[in-house]
């Protein structure tokens, strides 16, 4: 049911929600784990299949991992915390971590459940009708649309080589590489010389319409009020008993 | 009015209908000064079919490319009678859709529905003409039902012929085609040859592959080095073998004409051309390649 809804609403309600997330004080851990149960919540509403969803969320890991690899080094006053081979983490600097890791996470998952229940050409149109830049969801979707293109033909040129026994195995064999690049951009080049002419053939002059079909009705209205009418409920809650 | 039914332009009094394409000494060169086209002089009047054929560079894409004013030539030119410059412009490329070779180029957002509502919204039309426009073009391809498809996930003869429904949609006066057929496999070419054949526009096709132009086509053009060395009848230009030859063309081994005149006329003359064409004839298997005389 959350795959049905406007757009729109799940832009508004998941976005939404990651600013409240965002901004809550990292003290209260339950604020946390209830906005974790509502995310959890969604997820099942919408059915998806939950370890592809943390396999995605994996994506923040590199992020949190640099945080705690230089944690010792900008959070060095404060107390408590543990040595390790004379690198001192206090627990301000734990807290910090916490910060960021939790708060990564749940925006992640905000908007791996935005992603996953709404399709690419539907968050294009959702943005379109939120008066989002024309311009940057152009290149969004031209970058969607051609990243296959360009991916299968660098597949093709790679396979081109192999079968004439390329193997870049020495630092003297990759300038082929840079050429075999290079020839990629040309075609691209190219290819958007073309992508244009069709384009003003069919009388573009500067502007694309994108037009959703749905529309934002009440189960729109309901979704974006309940969900953001919890999220800041628990927000104020947290900041009540941070003593903010 | 369905555009599937438009009367024979040839049946109302020529003066009241401007050519399709009239060009005097129109000329093009590249911004190098390698000239392309050469004192060019062609007039296809409304409602023809025509096959623009030639060896790889001699110009009929670069022809292709102006009769929607994309190239700018020296020269003549009238498109529906207008010149291709300032405000008309933009008319010309509603009456003009061109098909282009490579549809990779044609389908550039992230929807079937949403490259085929391209051209319907550029004219300014409303969301529910749009939308008409969008299921009555994807039908006439045969591709109903596919609106929320990404171009990606298409075969090529699908990619093909949304393509060309893109262009359907706006519902041009002249359609205008780059090697249609290319890189088709022969199922998805005869596909689209019955949609091209089943529309009453006027046709200009650039081809190599010259059945297809025999096939849709009643006039072919030879274009060489960017002159015009052959206009007239289709059955003509591409049954003349030396001609061909001369010009680095040549038709398929073992293709036989079909009885009758080449073009649309043929095809309308009978349901099923191919009983009728080998009638009392050598079976198709057995035509003897060379030999061109029609058997009927």
């Amino acid at each position: 049911m959350l795959h049905r809804l406007d757009p729109r609403a799940k832009i508004i309600g998941l976005a939404g929600l990651v600013v409240v997330v965002v901004s809550t004080p990292a003290r209260p851990v339950w604020a946390f784990i209830l906005y974790a149960a509502i995310l959890l919540f969604l997820i099942g509403v919408a059915r998806l299949p939950l370890g592809q969803v943390f396999r995605r969320a994996l994506i923040v890991a590199p992020f949190i991992g640099a945080v705690a690899v230089f944690l010792p080094f900008y959070q060095q006053a404060g107390s408590g915390g543990y040595s390790l081979g004379g690198v001192h983490v206090t627990s301000e600097g734990l807290l910090v971590l916490w910060n960021v890791g939790a708060k990564a996470v749940l925006s992640v998952l905000g908007m791996i459940v935005l992603g996953s229940t709404t399709g690419f050409t539907g968050l294009i149109d959702g943005f379109a009708r939120l008066h989002a830049p024309k311009v940057l969801l152009l290149i969004v979707s031209f970058m969607y649309r051609y990243g296959f293109v360009i991916a299968d033909e660098a597949g093709r040129m790679r396979r081109a080589m192999a079968s004439r026994d390329y193997r870049a195995r020495w630092l003297w064999n990759t300038p082929v590489l840079g050429h075999a690049l290079g020839a990629l951009f040309i075609r691209s080049y190219d290819r958007g010389e073309r992508v244009y002419v069709a384009m003003v053939s069919r009388g573009y002059e500067g502007s694309v319409a994108f037009a959703g079909t749905t529309s934002f009705g009440r189960s729109e209205r309901l979704f974006v009020a309940v969900l953001l009418g919890v999220a800041i409920a628990i927000r104020v809650a947290a900041s009540v008993e941070g003593g903010m | 009015m369905s555009w599937k039914s438009r009367p024979d332009p040839r049946t109302i009094p020529a003066p009241l209908i401007p050519a399709a394409v009239e060009a005097r000494d129109l000329c093009f060169s590249y911004p190098d000064g390698t000239p392309v086209l050469r004192r060019i002089c062609l007039t296809i009047e409304q409602g023809e079919s025509v096959a623009i054929i030639g060896p790889n560079g001699a110009g009929k894409s670069t022809l292709l490319l102006h009769l929607n004013g994309i190239l700018k030539g020296t020269g003549d030119l009238r498109i529906l009678g207008l010149e291709p410059r300032g405000k008309d412009l933009r008319t010309i490329r509603s009456k003009v859709g061109i098909v282009f070779q490579d549809p990779e180029d044609q389908l550039f957002l992230t929807s079937v529905a949403h490259d085929v509502a391209f051209g319907p919204t550029n004219m300014g039309l409303d969301a529910g003409e749009v939308a008409r426009r969008v299921k009555q073009a994807l039908a006439a391809v045969g591709m109903e039902g596919c609106e929320g498809l990404a171009a990606h996930r298409l075969s090529s003869g699908e990619k093909k012929r949304i393509a060309t429904a893109t262009v359907l949609a706006m519902r041009p006066e002249v359609l205008v085609l780059d090697e249609p057929t290319a890189n088709l496999d022969p199922k998805a070419r005869r596909r689209l040859i019955d949609i091209l054949a089943g529309l009453s526009v006027t046709k200009i096709i650039a081809t190599h592959d010259l059945p297809v132009a025999y096939e849709l086509c009643d006039r072919a053009l030879l274009l060489d080095q960017g002159t015009i060395v052959a206009d007239g009848a289709a059955e003509t230009v591409l049954l003349d073998e030396t001609l061909l030859a001369a010009h680095d063309l040549e038709l398929p081994y073992g293709f036989a004409p079909p009885c009758g005149p080449a073009g649309p006329r043929a095809r309308r003359g009978g349901s099923d051309r191919s009983v009728k064409d080998h009638r009392g004839g050598a079976p198709p298997a057995r035509a003897v390649p060379g030999v061109r005389s029609p058997t009927g």
